[in-house]
């Protein structure tokens, strides 16, 4: 953790609101990311980075700085979303979360795009929500698995499988197209 | 290097596009067909899922998730004065899930039928535990909470706490129980805030 970060955290965990928006405005992004391939749901994802941020904010006297800042926030976003997946069984995700941020070109080159992505989201929607998550935590984030393992709640073995498994599933889905 | 050492590293280490295979894997890689032909789909795979990891918010959401944190924060203010609302509710409620926890383990130990080896964190002893009559145990052990916590623990522990426990009547417990076995609670159940 850079000096300057736990600094930051110092700082939030007294009450220091521009502390605490400089530490999390450069992992939003990120936040947003793995949300969004969650659960493929732009608004929903937009609800909960937005969630996420301020259960950090309600809870920063509670990080005990033994991890890292980003790898507390990723707990608190799988939580947010798994609660998410689960209420209104969203296991299935819409697919309809296509990323207008880095839309360019023509109109016909931004529909082969949205139907691109559209397919990825569908082909990660197909994994399991644990194991989507386990899949994301590392492909994406490039998270050790002993800590996915401690936000999943799980033994570092298991994450590994897990991760396997995902891995198999999605090239075999990604061949089929 | 050997074909199963190559596909832990191809499953479990190979997360970046970028990432170059060292000598002795390039060596292996070369000289295995099978082995090239699974690296290469991996890489394949990195390339297909790409779009998928530059997913990013537009300045305007950006801007917008901000100012709803900044009006979310002054709602809620943190200050050295004040306790956050989700330790608060866990100190309300961390007692019975205890006691809870106490019983199972008290009730297993000596028939040597707890079916894991369930851990307690480290912010156990931080906490003053205040009693809070009647909730839903199972939910809270399992189903993690609004403000994002982690659930505390795994199903199949839940289900044995829940199954032997009354959790009304669970609340006393832990005022009987000895030094002794707080110790072999702290170090065995499974309590992760």
């Amino acid at each position: 953790m850079m000096p300057d970060e736990r600094r930051l955290i110092e700082r939030a965990g007294q009450g220091d609101q521009a502390a605490f928006t400089m530490l999390v405005r450069q992992y939003q992004n990120r936040i947003f990311g793995f949300i969004m391939r969650m659960t493929a749901n732009r608004e929903a994802a937009l609800d909960l980075t937005q969630d996420t941020l301020l259960a950090a904010w309600q809870n920063i006297r509670q990080f005990r700085q033994e991890a890292s800042f980003s790898t507390w926030l990723c707990q608190i976003a799988v939580n947010k979303t798994r609660n998410y997946l689960k209420k209104a069984d969203r296991e299935t995700p819409l697919a309809d979360g296509f990323d207008q941020a880095t839309a360019s070109g023509d109109p016909e080159s931004i529909l082969t795009e949205k139907r691109r992505q559209a397919d990825l989201l569908a082909a990660m929607g197909d994994l399991p929500p644990a194991q989507r998550a386990v899949f994301d935590l590392r492909f994406f984030e490039h998270l050790k698995f002993d800590e996915i393992a401690c936000i999943q709640q799980t033994s570092v073995s298991a994450a590994k499988t897990s991760f396997a498994e995902a891995l198999k599933k999605l090239k075999r889905r990604l061949e089929e197209k | 290097m050997n074909c199963r050492q190559i596909q832990q590293w191809l499953e479990s280490e190979l997360t970046s596009a970028g990432i170059e295979p060292g000598e002795d894997i390039r060596q292996h890689l070369d000289a295995c067909p099978e082995c090239r032909f699974q690296y290469e789909g991996l890489l394949a795979l990195h390339g297909r899922l790409a779009p998928l990891g530059v997913l990013t918010l537009t300045s305007i959401e950006a801007d917008q998730i901000m100012a709803k944190l900044s009006a979310g924060m002054a709602a809620s203010p943190r200050g050295q004065a004040g306790e956050s609302i989700a330790l608060t509710w866990l100190r309300s409620l961390v007692r019975p899930t205890l006691a809870a926890a106490a019983l199972l383990v008290i009730a297993l130990a000596g028939s040597s039928q707890l079916p894991v080896a369930p851990v307690v964190s480290r912010e156990f002893q931080d906490l003053q535990l205040t009693q809070s009559p009647g909730f839903d145990l199972l939910s809270f052990l399992t189903g993690g909470d609004e403000d994002g916590l982690p659930t505390l623990v795994d199903q199949s522990s839940a289900a044995y706490i829940t199954a032997s426990v009354n959790p009304a009547q669970a609340a006393g417990i832990l005022d009987s129980l000895s030094q002794q076995e707080i110790e072999y609670l702290v170090e065995h159940v499974s309590l992760e805030l």
